[in-house]
């Protein structure tokens, strides 16, 4: 059995550029590039400096596919991914409202609920952001990033310390 | 006909009627002149006399997205406004950043032009095919940031994005701009005095129609492949230009010898250190931010915690605000530069009109040419960061005699002042400068003497003055001489030719600073980019000329004006004072070599060497038949 892989955003990374959102929507459409057509969506608060990348998080025991009532949301056994069956979805968008995330759309055009499926495994938002504020990460190694961004005031306190501390070496 | 890449509508909003109305985009005007700055140029030279008022109902107010704009096109979030400029009282337009101009195109407006002026405030709301004209006395008044959170409420949506004025741009200051996502400037030209006089408070709108794109996968490749260069051709500049954004150049330029200081007179400022961009970074920035899909995130956002400015914040604070209200003002303290910065964001006002404007009164203070009398008490000594502050709210409500004078921007208030005063407003054309000294940098010297709209550096940028190897300017320029740092050989065809690429990047409305040293971003990347997103096929000698039309139509709509030669020169200071220290010293621009470089560069556009005035068969070539005939009728065509 392979590695389980999952969605982590990280919003002090993310710089609000909006890449990931076209390049979704360009994917998913395959020729229109526009927010509404996204299953990702970078909110910002401007004056706060605040910029986050909303997007289906693929809940373990997710609360969309409980409502649904025509069972067209599973969980991918092998992936974790939150997936809906788009053949038998029926429009209901019960589990709009159940998402507490708002990462559920309707698409008006084919009248179904539509949300991220991680691109089958290879995510091209994760693909497209240049500083790592989205990633695809193997779930028992999820937080390391975190941590390590964490040590980096350390580190630079560190080596500016030994320098000053240092001769000239062997 | 429907349009991949633009959105194919132009739509136009009649301020004195009411009245909204929709019209196609021509595809002759999408293929000659792309978009953006392109079009809005063009709609302004055939649709507004040159010598209207720029405040009054004849004037026209154009904003413009190109074709790139809310695409994955890198650096492709940018915006232009176009009007006739109260502050040159010739061509005007301004470009900002931010997330507004995609949405305006994903509402599907490649521009929005209005015309005459409404009787009392409002503001335009557009959501996709929605677009209304709206009651805004409650929003006048109000600063950009206090429209902005009104507006928002009001359509119970925070994502809506706004482009408005503030308190300068109602009070039809001069050096007004309009602002766009809190803290984008639209900052040439006054154009927000412009949207003030035609009592339009704000543009609000929520766009979900988005672009369609013709190749789709060729399109991601051409992307992928733009970014790739970027980043692996000049690695330099792509990490430390998204570490540091234009801060960066308080310290490269000190260290050369070229910082403008007390108002442009030196080239190196004691307190420089102090405003360095790794300051900044290491006090004041706690995050970095983008423009929509821009692959740098030069800006940051920054907020002041603690001092007599503590609760400054915002975002974009760069070079124009740190070395602006910095050492151009003879003022080392960080903070209050920041304070500047959000005080000019939250009233609307153009950092560069309004760092020299200010600068202008001190160095006249200290000249004794203005007083304490004039100026109603404010001690405008250099450095004095309080009377910065206090001079800038004074400007933007035009309180008592001294916010009256600095209203009226340097340029026309050394005007009123007289007794000299002219002398220390360094401008061109009426236009304040970015901050460049063209005392050692020749090429971006001839190109401030030479933009369209007025004392400029982004009309021309010329890095490649700098960055293209000898043989990259012989197969592009067309001489290797132009490389020569030191020399005046070239300079005149280099500078053409970057105003016609550049004309071509604020048409496509990508940043600058995307291209900067690598010819092939400037050579390769647009016309396959270009014929992915449109559908078209695109070549880059089609491409130079096509900026090369544009610039020709803002030049014709100059010279009916009555601009011409005399009009092409810089501020006597950068030929007559030398610096007096530093690395530079005893540098100046020699005004002969300037003259010779003008023969040149008039000559590579096929202007008349004596008038600047364009000749007809340029025009002709250009397709522009039409602009000689009138020219011609009123006797400024100029002679082959």
């Amino acid at each position: 059995m392979g590695y389980r892989y999952v969605l982590i955003v990280d919003p002090e990374l993310c710089d609000g550029c909006r890449r990931c959102e076209m390049i979704c929507s360009l994917k998913k459409s395959g020729d229109v590039i526009s927010p509404a057509k996204a299953r990702i969506r970078v909110l910002k608060r401007e004056t706060l400096g605040i910029d986050i990348p909303m997007v289906c998080l693929h809940c373990e025991d997710p609360i969309c596919r409980d409502v649904c009532p025509v069972n067209a949301i599973r969980v991918d056994d092998e992936t974790g991914a939150v997936l809906i069956d788009e053949d038998r979805c029926i429009g209901c968008r019960q589990c709009m409202i159940a998402c507490p995330f708002g990462a559920i759309s309707f698409d008006p055009e084919r009248h179904i609920c539509v949300k991220c499926d991680l691109c089958g495994g290879e995510p091209a938002c994760v693909e497209t952001c240049l500083w790592g504020a989205i990633k695809y990460v193997r779930a028992d190694l999820a937080g390391l990033p975190r941590m390590q961004r964490a040590l980096e005031k350390l580190e630079a306190a560190t080596i500016k310390a030994r320098k000053s501390l240092q001769g000239r070496g062997v | 006909m429907e349009y991949y890449g633009w959105a194919g509508t132009i739509l136009r909003v009649d301020l004195t009627k009411g009245k909204i109305r929709r019209q196609p985009l021509p595809k002759d005007l999408a293929l000659n002149f792309i978009g953006g700055r392109g079009f809005n140029s063009k709609i302004l030279y055939d649709e507004v006399d040159p010598n209207v008022d720029a405040f009054s109902p004849e004037n026209k107010l154009i904003f413009g997205t190109g074709p790139c704009t809310g695409t994955l096109v890198p650096c492709s979030g940018r915006w232009t406004v176009t009007a006739k400029s109260p502050s040159t009282e010739a061509f005007g337009d301004a470009n900002a950043g931010g997330h507004w101009g995609a949405e305006m195109k994903w509402a599907g407006y490649d521009c929005i032009v209005f015309e005459g002026a409404a009787k009392e405030p409002v503001y335009l709301w557009i959501d996709d095919d929605h677009v209304e004209l709206r009651d805004a006395s409650h929003l006048w008044g109000l600063d950009t940031w206090e429209t902005t959170d009104a507006i928002r409420k009001e359509h119970g949506d925070l994502e809506i994005k706004v482009a408005c004025i503030g308190p300068a741009g109602e009070n039809l200051i001069i050096p007004a701009c309009v602002i766009s996502d809190y803290t984008r400037g639209a900052g040439k030209c006054g154009m927000g005095a412009v949207m003030g006089s035609k009592r339009l408070k704000a543009i609000a709108i929520r766009g979900t129609k988005g672009v369609r794109v013709a190749h789709p996968e060729e399109f991601v490749d051409a992307v992928e492949e733009g970014i790739e260069i970027l980043r692996t051709g000049d690695q330099w500049w792509f990490e430390n230009f998204s570490k540091y954004g234009t801060p960066i150049f308080v310290m490269m330029f000190q260290t050369l010898g070229c910082l403008p200081t007390y108002n442009w007179r030196e080239g190196v400022f004691e307190g420089a250190k102090e405003l360095s961009g790794e300051t900044l970074l290491d006090k004041y920035v706690k995050k970095k931010r983008a423009c929509h899909a821009c692959v740098f995130h030069c800006s940051g956002y920054y907020v002041v915690e603690e001092g007599p400015y503590a609760g400054a914040m915002g975002e974009g604070i760069e070079y124009e605000a740190t070395g602006g209200f910095g050492s151009k003002l003879g003022n080392a303290d960080l903070a209050s530069t920041c304070a500047a910065k959000t005080l000019c964001d939250k009233m609307g006002i153009d950092l560069i009109n309004c760092t020299d404007t200010v600068g202008w009164a001190m160095e006249c203070y200290e000249k004794g040419i203005l007083t304490s009398k004039e100026t109603d008490g404010l001690d405008m000594s250099w450095g004095n960061a309080e009377a910065i502050l206090e001079a800038i709210r004074r400007m933007a409500y035009r309180e008592g005699r001294f916010g009256e004078l600095l209203a009226m921007g340097s340029y026309k208030a050394s005007k009123v002042v007289g007794k000299g005063a002219e002398r220390y407003s360094i401008t061109i054309k009426g236009q304040q400068m970015g901050l460049v000294d063209p005392r050692v940098m020749w090429a971006w010297g001839l190109g401030f003497g030479t933009s369209t709209r007025g004392g400029d550096h982004l009309r021309t940028q010329p890095a490649g003055e700098y960055m293209f190897t000898p043989e990259e300017m012989e197969k592009y320029i067309g001489t290797a001489k132009a490389s020569d740092r030191y020399g005046w050989e070239g300079k005149g065809m280099l500078v053409a030719w970057y105003q016609n690429i550049r004309a071509v990047h604020d048409s496509l409305e990508m940043c600058k600073y995307f291209f900067r040293g690598e010819p092939r971003l400037y050579v390769e990347f647009p016309p396959k980019v270009l014929t992915a997103l449109t559908g078209f096929k695109w070549t880059y000698d089609h491409i130079l000329r096509c900026g090369e039309r544009i610039y020709n139509v803002e030049k014709a709509f100059n010279v009916k004006v009555g601009l011409g030669r005399k009009d092409d020169y810089l501020p006597e200071r950068f030929y007559k004072e030398p610096y007096t220290k530093g690395p530079y010293k005893g540098a100046v621009m020699p005004k002969e070599n300037y003259d010779k470089a003008l023969d040149e560069y008039y000559r590579a556009r096929g202007w008349d060497l004596k008038t600047s005035n364009p000749t007809r068969a340029r025009l002709e070539e250009l397709g522009l038949k039409y602009i000689a005939d009138e020219l011609e009728k009123m006797g400024r065509l100029g002679k082959e």
